[in-house]
């Protein structure tokens, strides 16, 4: 069983999951609310063993019959105003721990497994990722030009699919890029990079929406997904 | 020089500066219970991206070796404080993402005990005793390790929002049918003594707590006469393993839980990436802060790309 959380508007999420369903690939979607706040769980740990289930309509899925999971979650979720706002507060923090542990500790292929600072939303951590992946393909940084478009690149995997008319030729760092996608949990990643002689780096979107991208782009980034997962 | 930040009204953070005057060492503090009166800019070094600190006493001119952190909470929810505080660990943090001098220790990778159940699995991963542990809320399967486990079983908060450890005993077992409401962190009860390893750098502090309770900084904080904490020892397998886990985790100074059962199992509970160290060596007379200046004291400036 394959697991999708996204909401029902991601349109990545809606391709991956016709891609499964085509390919006859049981998988299951569910919002953010959804996980967070209808879906009981158990995770356990007992030395370096992990296991547990997600109590899902119909019946337990056991964390070990996961095949893989597609995380598309927006980080909107806050919990029911039927609770104080401290208790609201605490609520947030020891699910989304939770559910932090149950990704991170799954075996299954999933994609992205983000880190802390994704999941806190710490204004500093694409700062981080921009800094890391430069200094790892050799690449400068620079600041984003608003009178110069990027040239926009999807990466999954290492694999390169660019969104813009215009290409940026990096194969020759693609390694290095797939080693750090492996290293850094994020998979699936949009890289913003100047149009110049020389390519640097402007930005990285951990978790790009692809809203308002072609079906053919999302369609080949969902291809991606779905062979990454499998 | 070594930059300070965190708040005047910390502990830790004092009791460092203290240190620092005592060994003459320049120094300068930004203390984030005026974040109004600093900024951080951002600015080319040689090249690269660098930043300068200004207001306060910092002038943005002398270039920092190396940065001891704590970062100041807001104490009071007014949101004007709320705001400017958010405002300059932002600023702060953008500023650490690229600094090229040490930090003690970097944010970015002092969150592994957010998740206290993930931080038990990195434990584990590098060779610690660690507890069974069940995240849940759903009320029959807690009851189901409350059983497996003989009824020895502690209950305490999944994230690190502060909570105590409280042994699930029979008269609490009634509560599990609020557990829907907000899943919970079950671990295998280990009675016994506690420790603590404060890491600093290749350093390692080891200090025994006896107390009657489950969680002794229950008992220190209603000043229980009866606990008593000193200096002790650990094999050195054990010592290693805690200098190994910290580094692998990014960080220069942690503070490693464990508790011993009579048996002479040793078992890790948690890392802790800012411990109140000044707590542990008031009480042991373990010299933990003049090893953290002592660390950051042997960094150069010249390659600095922080200036303050």
């Amino acid at each position: 069983m394959f697991l999708i959380l996204a909401e029902s508007g991601d349109p990545l999420a809606t391709q991956v999951e016709n891609l499964f369903e085509t390919q006859g690939r049981p998988a299951r979607r569910l919002s953010e609310k959804e996980l967070m706040e209808e879906t009981p769980l158990a995770i356990e740990r007992d030395g370096g063993r992990f296991g547990g289930l997600l109590r899902l309509p119909g019946g337990d899925l056991p964390l070990d019959q996961l095949s893989g999971v597609l995380v598309r979650m927006r980080r909107r979720w806050w919990p029911s105003s039927g609770f104080e706002p401290a208790d609201q507060m605490f609520v947030y923090h020891e699910t989304t721990a939770a559910v932090f542990c149950l990704l991170a500790g799954l075996r299954c292929p999933v994609m992205n497994r983000f880190d802390l600072g994704w999941w806190l939303c710490d204004p500093a951590y694409p700062e981080r990722l921009r800094e890391e992946l430069a200094d790892r393909l050799g690449w400068s940084l620079i600041e984003a030009d608003p009178e110069c478009e990027p040239v926009r690149v999807y990466a999954v995997d290492g694999r390169l699919i660019p969104a813009s008319g215009q290409a940026v030729s990096f194969e020759d760092r693609a390694a290095a890029l797939a080693e750090w996608q492996r290293r850094s949990g994020l998979r699936i990643c949009r890289l913003d990079v100047s149009s110049g002689a020389e390519p640097a780096l402007e930005a990285i979107d951990p978790c790009p929406s692809l809203v308002g991208e072609s079906a053919d782009l999302i369609g080949r980034v969902a291809a991606a997904a779905v062979e990454g997962l499998a | 020089m070594i930059l300070v930040v965190g708040s005047a009204s910390d502990t830790v953070a004092s009791a460092l500066v203290r240190q620092l005057r005592e060994t003459g060492h320049p120094f300068q503090v930004l203390d984030e219970d005026h974040p109004e009166r600093y900024s951080v800019q951002p600015d080319r070094v040689a090249g690269r991206p660098g930043y300068r600190v200004l207001g306060g006493g910092c002038d943005g001119a002398s270039p920092v070796g190396s940065i001891f952190l704590r970062h100041a909470v807001a104490g009071r929810l007014d949101p004007g404080r709320v705001a400017s505080l958010g405002k300059l660990h932002e600023q702060l943090n953008r500023m650490l993402a690229v600094a090229r001098c040490p930090t003690v220790n970097l944010p970015a990778n002092a969150g592994s005990n957010y998740s206290k159940p993930f931080q038990v699995g990195l434990m584990a991963e590098a060779g610690f005793d660690v507890p069974r542990s069940l995240v849940t809320n759903i009320p029959e399967n807690a009851r189901r390790f409350y059983d497996e486990l003989g009824g020895r079983v502690i209950f305490k908060g999944i994230s690190n929002v502060a909570t105590f450890a409280q042994v699930l005993t029979p008269d609490k077992l009634d509560r599990l049918d609020r557990l829907p409401d907000c899943p919970t962190l079950f671990q295998e009860y280990v009675a016994g003594v506690d420790y603590r390893v404060h890491v600093v750098g290749d350093e390692a502090f080891v200090t025994r707590l006896r107390s009657r309770g489950e969680d002794y900084r229950r008992d220190a904080r209603a000043g229980d006469p009866d606990l008593i904490i000193e200096p002790a020892s650990m094999d050195e397998r054990t010592v290693a393993r805690c200098i190994e886990i910290t580094r692998r985790l990014g960080l220069v100074v942690s503070g490693i839980d464990f508790k011993e059962s009579p048996e002479g199992r040793l078992v890790a509970l948690e890392v802790n990436p800012y411990p109140q160290f000044t707590f542990y060596e008031g009480r042991s007379g373990q010299p933990i802060t003049r090893a953290v200046v002592s660390y950051l004291t042997r960094h150069p400036t010249d390659s600095s790309n922080v200036f303050a």
